[in-house]
């Protein structure tokens, strides 16, 4: 049977809500005993392109990343109303994908898990596979309270390791650095998160990029998924593979600087 | 592996030796603009079909080609609350700036009468959130009213009625207003009948259809928001059949690099089997689906509601990209508001640090429109007249 939910069959108001495949390979969610205040009124359920039929066009950022399902929650409290999103993507690097480029402005707050933001009317974070969003309606004390309850009680339930950059850049990477960083996968990622890397990328495809700022200089970790991807690109920028497999530095025709660190990755150094 | 690795390489560039060998800067070229089609390789549409229907004095860019109409009060929005006197008071100002009427029952009656069905065509899509505001809506019919049509003639309307719901407009806030969807579900939450029909199904014109080079294969559970797969995307019948003018009021957002207003606005919600077409058609699709007569001859004006709006993350509802914009836009033409609009989000963007400059590519979709003849892209020749209220 497919992992899939028919979407309005799920809506519905019920103190306890599973969601399909609960269990050891469960998909997070909350149930109303969970929440100190207010009542779920409904859950709907999203897999692939039925995406579509929630944000329309929206949907195009969150499968250019690599999108699996989407859980949405609606729950009502006094004079507001929150909505939860639990987007689970194909990987782990999608799920910190999509956070990387829509967290905005973050404020502080206690730090439940590592790569968290919040505003006035929402709070993100990513875990594992999943990309969280709890957003309220008036900003009151008691929305921004109940979302973090929310917050907290999905995050305890995601069991997964925090990810990691290693296959971008050995070593890792610190985490202050990781704190401004995006990870695009595709043009709308690009205009999302970072468009000044909008010309050196925007005929790609095929390609994870982290990009960090390191005291200033600004680095791409690119890691093409095919030979024929990163042709692509070398054409592109005028680089000569065959030199750089022999660890020849070279510069792209957009100026920046490249080296080869894997068969079929590229390091950049933005001009 | 290479003789140098990553770690390597990040302690050069720590050492600013990499930046060193940095060669002098290349500017890119300009990309070709994409619909442009004996440049590029996209996918063949039946855009020449639809511009074999005559126009008409009443196809778009309607009664002001080129002119644009921008109100400002920075009162609109207090605390997340808009104040519905003065939405009321800005379309007001905006349809007498754009019209030179003395006054507003003149200024209305220049596009619509007494006996006219009337849509307005509200974009819910991304919830209540960050929705065509209510505010705007009942400012717009109630100037309609106010100039002689009746409420029964006045039908909101957007793809989805269940969107349309989740955002508010329901019967209950707008009595004696029609309220409708292409997409539907009945009181079961379901969107087949008895007979296993999409309801949906029954409410595209099979007569009308915008056809591309491109196939839409949905699951059974994507289906209900596409209503037909294939190459064809046919068009809703409320715009065919039920309507004989549009009043379009999108809500004013950005769409990645660019923005979604009127024509988007329009050319995704008056067609099935979308889903399609965002990946390789959005900008063609944005322009050719306005180019057909139903919605060619039928839009009237244009009115952006850009008291709320997003400046990135659009079109979904991402509420750390929501600000308040403060205007209102107006025109008969969709092509010149989407452009006064696009610079107002673009300005934004700047702002917030999101990029340095436009880029050509954003527009691509309006200089398609004006190839069109659907209005005027090019900014220095848009005649705008701008009202700074409050």
């Amino acid at each position: 049977m497919k992992r899939k939910t028919v979407l309005t069959a799920m809506l519905f108001i019920a103190a306890s809500v599973t969601l399909p495949g609960q269990g050891a390979d469960s998909f997070p969610s909350i149930n109303e005993g969970e929440l100190s205040s207010g009542a779920i009124t409904g859950v709907r359920q999203y897999s692939d392109e039925s995406l579509y039929g929630y944000i329309d066009g929206g949907a195009e950022l969150y499968m250019e990343y690599g999108f699996d399902t989407l859980s949405v929650t609606d729950i009502d409290i006094a004079n507001g109303a929150i909505k939860l999103e639990i987007y689970k993507m194909s990987d782990a690097a999608a799920a910190f994908g999509i956070f990387s480029v829509l967290r905005f402005k973050c404020i502080a707050g206690v730090e439940f898990t590592k790569y968290l933001c919040r505003s006035d009317y929402q709070i993100q974070f990513c875990k594992g596979p999943y990309y969280v969003s709890v957003v309220n309606s008036n900003a009151t004390v008691d929305e921004k309270s109940i979302s973090e309850e929310i917050a907290l009680t999905v995050a305890s339930k995601i069991d997964a390791p925090d990810i990691t950059f290693d296959n971008f850049f050995s070593g890792g990477v610190a985490d202050d650095a990781m704190q401004s960083a995006k990870l695009v996968r595709g043009r709308l990622g690009l205009f999302s998160g970072a468009y000044g890397l909008y010309e050196t990328l925007e005929e790609c495809s095929g390609y994870s990029a982290l990009i960090i700022n390191l005291n200033g200089t600004i680095l791409i970790s690119i890691l093409f998924d095919s030979m024929e991807s990163l042709n692509l690109f070398a054409d592109k920028e005028k680089l000569d593979l065959s030199l750089m497999a022999g660890g020849e530095k070279q510069i792209t025709a957009s100026g920046n600087t490249a080296i080869m660190t894997g068969e079929f990755d590229m390091l950049l150094q933005m001009k | 592996m290479n003789s140098v690795n990553r770690r390597n390489f990040l302690r050069l560039a720590g050492a600013g030796a990499a930046a060193a060998a940095v060669s002098p800067v290349l500017k890119a070229a300009a990309p070709p603009l994409a619909g442009d089609r004996q440049q590029s390789d996209k996918p063949e549409t039946n855009i020449k079909d639809a511009l074999k229907v005559p126009r008409s004095a009443k196809s778009l860019p309607g009664l002001y080609p080129g002119a644009v109409v921008i109100a400002r009060d920075s009162r609109a929005v207090q605390e997340n609350v808009i104040n519905e006197q003065i939405a009321y008071d800005m379309v007001a100002r905006s349809m007498l700036a754009l019209t030179g009427a003395g006054k507003l029952k003149k200024a209305w009656r220049k596009f619509v009468s007494p006996g006219d069905r009337i849509g307005l065509k509200v974009n819910p899509v991304a919830g209540k959130s960050l929705t065509t505001s209510h505010e705007v809506v009942k400012a717009v019919i109630k100037q309609l009213e106010e100039s002689g049509i009746k409420r029964s003639q006045i039908t909101i309307w957007d793809r989805r009625e269940f969107e349309l719901t989740d955002a508010g407009f329901t019967a209950e806030n707008y009595p004696g207003i029609n309220i409708v969807g292409t997409e539907k579900m009945d009181k079961n939450g379901l969107y087949y009948d008895s007979d296993g029909l999409l309801y949906g199904e029954k409410m595209i014109d099979k007569e009308w259809y915008y056809w591309a080079d491109v196939e839409g294969q949905y699951d059974e559970y994507t289906m209900p928001y596409m209503i037909n797969g294939g190459k064809y995307s046919y068009f809703t019948r409320i715009v065919t059949k039920d309507l004989d003018k549009i009043i379009n009021i999108p809500i004013l957002k950005n769409a990645g690099n660019t923005v979604t207003l009127a024509l988007k606005n329009l050319a995704y919600g008056v067609i099935s089997n979308t889903g399609r077409l965002h990946a390789q058609l959005w900008s063609e699709t944005c322009a050719e689906v306005c180019a057909f007569a139903p919605v060619r001859d039928k839009v009237v004006l244009n009115i952006v509601d850009g008291l709320k709006g997003c400046f990135n993350g659009g079109p979904g509802a991402n509420p750390q990209f929501f600000c308040n914009y403060n205007v209102i836009i107006a025109g008969s033409d969709p092509v010149a508001v989407d452009r006064i609009g696009y610079d107002i989000v673009l300005r934004k963007r700047i702002e917030e640090g999101l990029q340095k400059e436009g880029t050509p590519r954003a527009l691509e979709f309006m200089l398609q429109a004006e190839r069109l003849q659907l209005g005027v892209a090019d900014i220095e020749k848009i005649n705008l007249k701008e009202l700074n209220i409050g």
